[in-house]
């Protein structure tokens, strides 16, 4: 029904509206660039990665009371909205359990982590992979940059695939595109929505 | 709940919720129909309303007893958002049922 749908258009406009701050895709960025720090620089602190994921959400949820709730406003979304997130939520947590997982069993059965980690093909299946993930964000969120960002991610696994000079490249490259244009974006927000003080907003 | 009631000598035309009908109004009820609550910057940035229009608005909601004011606590701090009530729920469906039914069988 078409009223239906134009409902559905003022939600996702709303919370596409909420999230164009930039500061999910900062703390996204921070996440994989954390994830190439101890994976290239200091593999065995590797099982830092989970540490850094739950410091930067608890980040995530400080930034945005502190920079997007006194500038857009406060907002809680519908049920089905909030189990949206939770479905985003809940693929993290699973692609870095799987990862961790994999790391390990690369630890006790070295021959395992020969087979996945410097198999010829690994790299293009990761970009397909990580593409996937890119995509479902994308789609469960309503956020189309995040098909951008898969886009990206599989283009640069192409690229090491038949230039493999430095084997962590496609997670440098996405993770320094999805945090600069973060940062671009939470320029742009903090522009176009100056904070209100207190008083200044009737019924605030 | 008509705002001013009419005789226009068509029954569907009649019934339809003024309250409701005013376009600033009806993007302030389509807003909370769709989330869950806002607050009024909320409400403003998404509707582009000023804020005396909005204040206005918001107050004719309330009185029709279509949304209500909540004050709560949100991290030990104060916050006052707003939310349709049951009956502004019921009654903006009746509405969108009463719109659809109204441009029934009509093509372009």
């Amino acid at each position: 029904m078409t009223e239906n749908v134009k409902l559905k258009e003022i939600e996702r406009k709303a919370f596409i509206s909420y999230h164009q701050d930039g500061i999910l895709d900062i703390c996204i960025g921070s996440v994989i660039l954390n994830l190439v720090i101890f994976i290239w620089l200091l593999p065995e602190f590797w099982f830092f990665v989970v540490g850094g994921l739950i410091a930067w959400m608890s980040v995530y949820t400080g930034i945005k009371k502190k920079i997007t709730v006194p500038r857009m406003g406060y907002v809680e979304f519908s049920a089905a909205r909030k189990r949206r997130i939770q479905n985003v939520l809940l693929v993290g947590v699973i692609v870095l359990v799987f990862a961790n997982l994999l790391g390990i069993l690369a630890m006790i059965y070295p021959p395992l982590g020969i087979f996945i980690f410097e198999s010829q093909y690994t790299i293009l299946l990761i970009g397909i992979f990580g593409a996937i993930i890119f995509s479902f964000i994308g789609y469960i969120s309503d956020m189309k940059r995040f098909y951008s960002y898969g886009s990206v991610f599989l283009a640069s696994s192409v690229v090491t695939f038949f230039f493999p000079f430095v084997v962590i490249l496609p997670l440098i490259v996405i993770s320094l595109t999805i945090l600069s244009y973060g940062l671009v974006l939470l320029y742009r927000f903090l522009l176009k929505y100056p904070k209100q003080l207190v008083g200044e907003v009737a019924g605030a | 709940m008509p705002e001013e009631p009419s005789d226009t000598g068509f029954p569907i035309i009649d019934d339809i919720d003024r309250v409701i009908h005013e376009p600033a109004r009806l993007l302030i009820m389509s807003h909370l129909y769709v989330l869950d609550s806002a607050n009024f910057l909320f409400l403003k940035r998404q509707t582009g309303l000023s804020d005396g229009n909005l204040s206005s608005h918001i107050t004719k909601l309330e009185n029709a007893g279509y949304v209500e004011i909540i004050k709560k606590f949100v991290d030990r701090k104060p916050l006052t958002v707003i939310q349709l009530t049951k009956g502004g729920r019921e009654a903006f469906r009746d509405y969108q049922r009463q719109m659809q039914h109204m441009f029934e069988g009509i093509r372009d």
